[in-house]
Formats: structure tokens, C-alpha cells, sequence
């Protein structure tokens, strides 16, 4: 088996005034791509601004993220600003059933047969409680995967230091997650990076738990250090730039980049033991 | 497009409050000239008005969802000062109420995911 490189990043493009970096964190991703002609792209949520309508696809997002090159290797997430228009149908129309779902079942998973990684996109806009059809299929998408590490996705983050702070309903997805032993959870919706330790979902540190990314670093206007959250190891709140993961059947590391090319962030660690369930 | 949507007594409480301090927000705004802002801002208070006044069941619109997502980033920034000057009660008291405006808006986007594609 071979490695998997994966770009991630959200909240990335609108008009110029309020998105400044989004054709920059494009064409990042366009020459990350030439290095690595395999990768595949997450795109975070909050892809077109301000609505999520299919003009603001069509004006701010076909330009620089929606190019052929880039939007033939993407799956994503909806954000919030995606449902603005009601139920995402831009956003649905724009991506197709295969890299965003439907409406009404707005959550997927592909394997990343080469790596030896199985993927999830979640929904973080819709319910996700314990009876909501969107958790019990998590919950059965992840037994049929058991021994396989996992990356998943979905816009609003558990946790951040940024803007909106942490988020209590994704509390769902991580306790389905760390059941699993789960290896990494993405997000955007706060604009700026943030890496965390590996955590449970009580946030006691575990080095087998969950490391969550937050990649809002697409484009849309940069935001500021809001508090301090526990086992955040490392933030930045003023660069635009890409997430870029590689992923492999025992490990993974991953890689800050500015739209300067320069690697802000780095590090590598094995993937969770499995065999048995945490409880 | 208008959802007729399911609003428990917590969340009417918690729109009643997040009114109350969108209507004081506004005042001020207004007083020191910021129009448009305060404008806004009274709009998102006279949405969560009608959905506190509403019983169990109240009508929402793509716009009113949209007024109630906005409310709360703009809770948000309130309990993000009040935090920072230690004021830790008022802080996560608005904590819940956005907790609350978020279950509204997310059962609104679940209900329109199915209305849409039905």
C-alpha cells in the first residue's frame, strides 16, 4: 500500500473584500498538487460566501476552488453560510450526491483504499444527537470499518481558541469517534489554524484519542485568538493557508503551509492501536 | 422557505433573553450612530421575539433562520467580553442561550435538507 496525501481547508471564497486569500490558497493547493499528482482535496465547509447560493459558486468559487483541477479531486462538507440557502441546495447541486451527499442524507464515507485510511464527512449544520439518523449511521459506518484508522470531517469544530470558541453538539460524533479510536478530526468555521493534542472527548489528553485540525484558513477574512483551550499545542491566527496530511497504513504526519509555501506546522505520529473498544 | 418547527420552552426562554439583550444593543448602537448595525440587530431581536412569543410550534423562514444564526454570533461576542473581563456567570449563561439558538437553527437545516429534496 502506498501513501494518501490529503489538502484540507475551509471558509474560502467571496467577494475579494472579506475572502482576500482565497485564489492565493488555490493556487497553493495547485502546486501542492503538481508535487503530488494523487492528492485528494477536503474542502472544509463555507465554501462560497455569503449564502452559499449557486451565483456565489458560481462568481466566487468556480474562479479559483471550483476549477476542473481541483474540484475533480474534492469532497466536502456543508457549513453553516452553505445553509443559508435553504438546505444547502446550492451547495449539494454544486458538488454532487458522490462528494457532498444530498440534502437529506448529507453524510458519506469513501476508503482511502491506497493508504488504508477510511474517510468520513460529517454534517455539523444539521441534528446530530443521539437519535438522529445521521449518528446511527456514523455509528454503523464505523463497525463495518473497525479496524481501519479514520479521518473525519465535518465544518464546525468540537473545539478552538478562535472565534465561536468550542462547539457542544459535535460531542456526538467524537464519543461515536473515540469509540472507534478514531485518529483525526477536521473542521474550519473559526478562521485561522489550530492543531490539537490528542484528547478524549473529555478532554483529558490520550494519546490514543482524537487529534482535531482547524483549517479556516481558506481565504474569508482572518479572526483572532478569542481564549485558551485546553490541549490546543499550537495556533496561528494570521496566515492563510492549507492543511496537508499524509496518510499511510501505520501513521500519519501532517504539514501547515502559508500561501508563501513556508511549513508553519509539522509532525508525524502512528495511528490509535486497535482490537478492542475503549468501553 | 417556511418551516413550521418544533420550539421547546427552553429554547423560547432562550430567545426571550437573547432578544432582550439584541433590543439593548441596539439602543446603544443607534445612540452612538451606527444605523445599519442597529437595525440588524433589532431585526434578529424581533425575529427571536416572535419565535418566544410563538406556542410549541412556530413558523421560520430561510430569512429568520438565517436572523437566529446571526443573533447568536453576535451573543457570542457578548459572552466573549463579558469573558474577558472575568464576568463568568453572564458569560456562560449567554453560553446556553446560544446553545439553544443553534438547536433551532440546526433542526430548521435538517427540516429543509428533507423539504427540499422531497
Amino acid at each position: 500500500m502506498a501513501e494518501q496525501v490529503v489538502l484540507a481547508v475551509g471558509d474560502m471564497c467571496g467577494p475579494a473584500k472579506k475572502n482576500p486569500g482565497a485564489a492565493a490558497t488555490a493556487d497553493l493547493a495547485r502546486r501542492q498538487i503538481a508535487r503530488h499528482p494523487d492528492a485528494m482535496i477536503i474542502a472544509l465547509g463555507d465554501n462560497a460566501y455569503n449564502r452559499g447560493r449557486p451565483d456565489e459558486y458560481r462568481d466566487h468559487y468556480t474562479p479559483s476552488w471550483g476549477q476542473a483541477d481541483l474540484l475533480g479531486r474534492t469532497w466536502s462538507c456543508p457549513g453553516n453560510h452553505d445553509y443559508r440557502t435553504a438546505g444547502a441546495a446550492a451547495y449539494f447541486q454544486y458538488f454532487g450526491t458522490e462528494r457532498a451527499g444530498t440534502p437529506r442524507r448529507s453524510y458519506y464515507s469513501v476508503p482511502l483504499v491506497d493508504a488504508g485510511w477510511h474517510m468520513i464527512s460529517l454534517n455539523s449544520e444539521v441534528e446530530q444527537d443521539a437519535h438522529s439518523p445521521q449518528l446511527q449511521w456514523l455509528r454503523d459506518d464505523l463497525a463495518a470499518r473497525r479496524h481501519r484508522p479514520v479521518i473525519a470531517f465535518w465544518h464546525r469544530p468540537r473545539w478552538g481558541s478562535g472565534a465561536h470558541r468550542d462547539s457542544k453538539k459535535p460531542r456526538w460524533f467524537w464519543n461515536e469517534l473515540y469509540n472507534e479510536r478514531a485518529e483525526l478530526a477536521l473542521g474550519g468555521h473559526a478562521h485561522h489554524y489550530e492543531r490539537f493534542a490528542p484528547q478524549r472527548p473529555d478532554q483529558i489528553p490520550d494519546s490514543h484519542g482524537i487529534r482535531q485540525f482547524i483549517v479556516g484558513t481558506g481565504g474569508r477574512r482572518l479572526q483572532g485568538r478569542s481564549k485558551d483551550t485546553p490541549n490546543s499545542d499550537y495556533a496561528r491566527f494570521d496566515l492563510f493557508g492549507i492543511l496537508k496530511l499524509t496518510l499511510w497504513p501505520d501513521g500519519y504526519r501532517w504539514e501547515f503551509i502559508d500561501i508563501h509555501d513556508r511549513v508553519i506546522d509539522r509532525g508525524e505520529q502512528p495511528i490509535n492501536p486497535r482490537g478492542q473498544r475503549w468501553s | 422557505m417556511e418551516l413550521t418547527l418544533t420550539i421547546s420552552e427552553d429554547e423560547r426562554h432562550a430567545c426571550r433573553r437573547a432578544a432582550s439583550l439584541l433590543r439593548a444593543l441596539a439602543s446603544g448602537l443607534r445612540e452612538i450612530g451606527t444605523v445599519q448595525e442597529a437595525d440588524a440587530c433589532a431585526g434578529y431581536g424581533a425575529t427571536l421575539d416572535r419565535v418566544a412569543a410563538s406556542g410549541e410550534c412556530c413558523g421560520v423562514n430561510s430569512d429568520g433562520k438565517v436572523d437566529i444564526e446571526q443573533a447568536g454570533f453576535v451573543l457570542e461576542g457578548i459572552r466573549d467580553g463579558l469573558d474577558n473581563a472575568d464576568l463568568d456567570e453572564g458569560a456562560d449563561f449567554i453560553q446556553r442561550d446560544i446553545e439553544r439558538l443553534n438547536d433551532v437553527v440546526f433542526r430548521y437545516n435538517s427540516d429543509a435538507g428533507k423539504a427540499v429534496q422531497s
